[in-house]
């Protein structure tokens, strides 16, 4: 690795130390949301279940809206996707606030925090970073936003808490409405960042329809998906698996503690060596160490320090799959609809978590336990590692006289 | 394609993320365990078990 010593390099770190900001924030705020659950229905005097028909409506708006929110980036410049992102963030928490109804709150906690999401993290930031980063340069920044990302996650839950407890959960809630709108002059980091300066650079490059006949593209959707179901169902269960088997409910939370911890070190790295190393056989690796580490959970008698090593070893290999999948869309298809096809490949991981959470409630209805979910956790990152094997990376342009062979 | 990345630019981010991580996490340990808990138990308790 070589010192660039260029002033490009260095204005590298400016969009890339916003975009973290901004999908800390994003993603933090999504993180903390059950915080506010107990305070917020029981000074409304609701039902513990419209917050979570507001979640799954929040989860479900996010995964459909993010193509769109993809395509739209692709089209009118991230730039401005992500502005309306936090501004519409910045709504949907206030409006939780200030919902006087529970349809309100729906609209505001499910819907418009859930559009915003789909503009504020992954799908479009990664577009931009994608178009403002040199092409060596992509995965490692990637990696880093994500990195950044992660670590707001992290840091919001006491960052909340603490907020809670000094003034109340509406000031709180507030504060981070707040901080949405104090975030948008950021967004001004990504340039033009836009279609214009995509197409400058890729004109004539495969297009959406392309990328849709490409069975690379549809075997990386598939692996993303088994990506969420795997990531969904260890976040969800993990604590209740733990108390179940008689351990310290303590453990759970630390057990999520480390979770996210590895996650900011491995978002990193993984991006990084995405840049040296081929993403695929990475993405290979990422599944294959998931099943052998969930495979070593399974068979291990449980304690406290197997839990621990679990959790860091599958924090680790949680989200590192974000830059290598982004950038090996953009390394076979260019960055010309870069937002619009992260969009395709998110809505699929969200189809998995969905399924993931869905699948772990009726294995336990029906057998009592998390173990055959975990069973089946571990047999699909098999199948995932297999089905980035084949994808041919090369640049789309020049695998189309080599028959498509995805 | 070798990314020209300064020695600085690669290990920056760990030398500051994983202090900050770990400080964080400990902070987070001794004081808020049980609402992290309860936030974590609701979140379960809500999804179908």
């Amino acid at each position: 690795m070589t010192a660039p010593g260029t002033s490009a390099a260095r204005r590298d770190w400016t969009p890339i130390l916003a975009g973290g900001l901004i999908m800390g924030l994003a993603l933090g705020a999504r993180h903390v949301q059950g915080l506010f659950l107990i305070p917020m229905t029981m000074d409304r005097g609701w039902d513990r279940e419209i917050f979570s028909q507001a979640i799954a409506l929040q989860n479900l708006a996010w995964g459909l809206c993010q193509p769109l929110s993809g395509w739209l980036s692709d089209r009118f410049g991230a730039l401005w996707i992500i502005a309306a992102g936090l501004i519409l963030y910045g709504l949907g928490l206030a409006g939780m606030v200030y919902s006087a109804s529970e349809g309100a709150f729906l609209l505001a906690a499910g819907v418009c925090v859930g559009v915003a999401q789909s503009g504020t993290t992954f799908g479009v930031v990664y577009a931009a970073l994608s178009r403002t980063v040199r092409n060596d340069r992509r995965s490692w920044a990637l990696g880093l936003a994500g990195a950044l990302g992660g670590m707001g996650q992290f840091v919001m839950v006491p960052v909340s808490q603490m907020l809670i407890d000094m003034t109340d959960w509406q000031t709180a809630l507030l504060i981070f409405s707040g901080a949405a709108a104090v975030m948008l002059p950021l967004v001004f980091a990504f340039g033009s960042g836009s279609t214009s300066t995509a197409e400058a650079t890729h004109q004539g490059g495969p297009g959406i329809a392309d990328a849709l006949r490409h069975k690379g593209f549809w075997l990386l959707n598939l692996g993303f998906l088994v990506c969420g179901f795997q990531l969904t169902f260890a976040q969800t269960y993990l604590p209740s698996y733990v108390s179940d088997n008689g351990l310290d409910a303590s453990v759970g939370v630390m057990a999520l503690v480390l979770m996210a911890l590895f996650n900011v070190a491995g978002t990193y790295l993984f991006g990084l060596w995405g840049g040296t190393y081929r993403k695929k056989n990475l993405l290979v690796g990422i599944y294959f160490a998931r099943t052998a580490a969930i495979s070593l959970f399974l068979l291990l008698p449980m304690s406290g320090a197997s839990i621990y090593a679990f959790s860091a070893a599958l924090g680790f290999l949680l989200l590192g799959t974000v830059p290598l999948t982004n950038g090996l869309v953009s390394q076979v298809f260019g960055v010309r609809y870069i937002g619009t096809l992260f969009g395709i490949l998110f809505l699929n991981h969200q189809i998995g978590s969905f399924i993931g959470v869905r699948l772990g409630g009726i294995f336990f209805e029906a057998y009592g336990s998390y173990q055959l979910g975990w069973a089946v956790a571990a047999a699909l990152g098999l199948v995932a590692a297999a089905l980035h094997w084949p994808i041919n990376d090369s640049p789309f342009v020049a695998s189309r006289t080599q028959k498509n062979t995805g | 394609m070798k990314p020209s990345l300064s020695k600085l630019e690669v290990c920056l981010p760990l030398v500051l993320l994983l202090p900050i991580g770990v400080a964080v996490g400990l902070g987070w340990k001794t004081s808020g365990l049980e609402l992290a808990w309860s936030m974590i138990a609701s979140i379960c308790g809500a999804a179908p078990r």
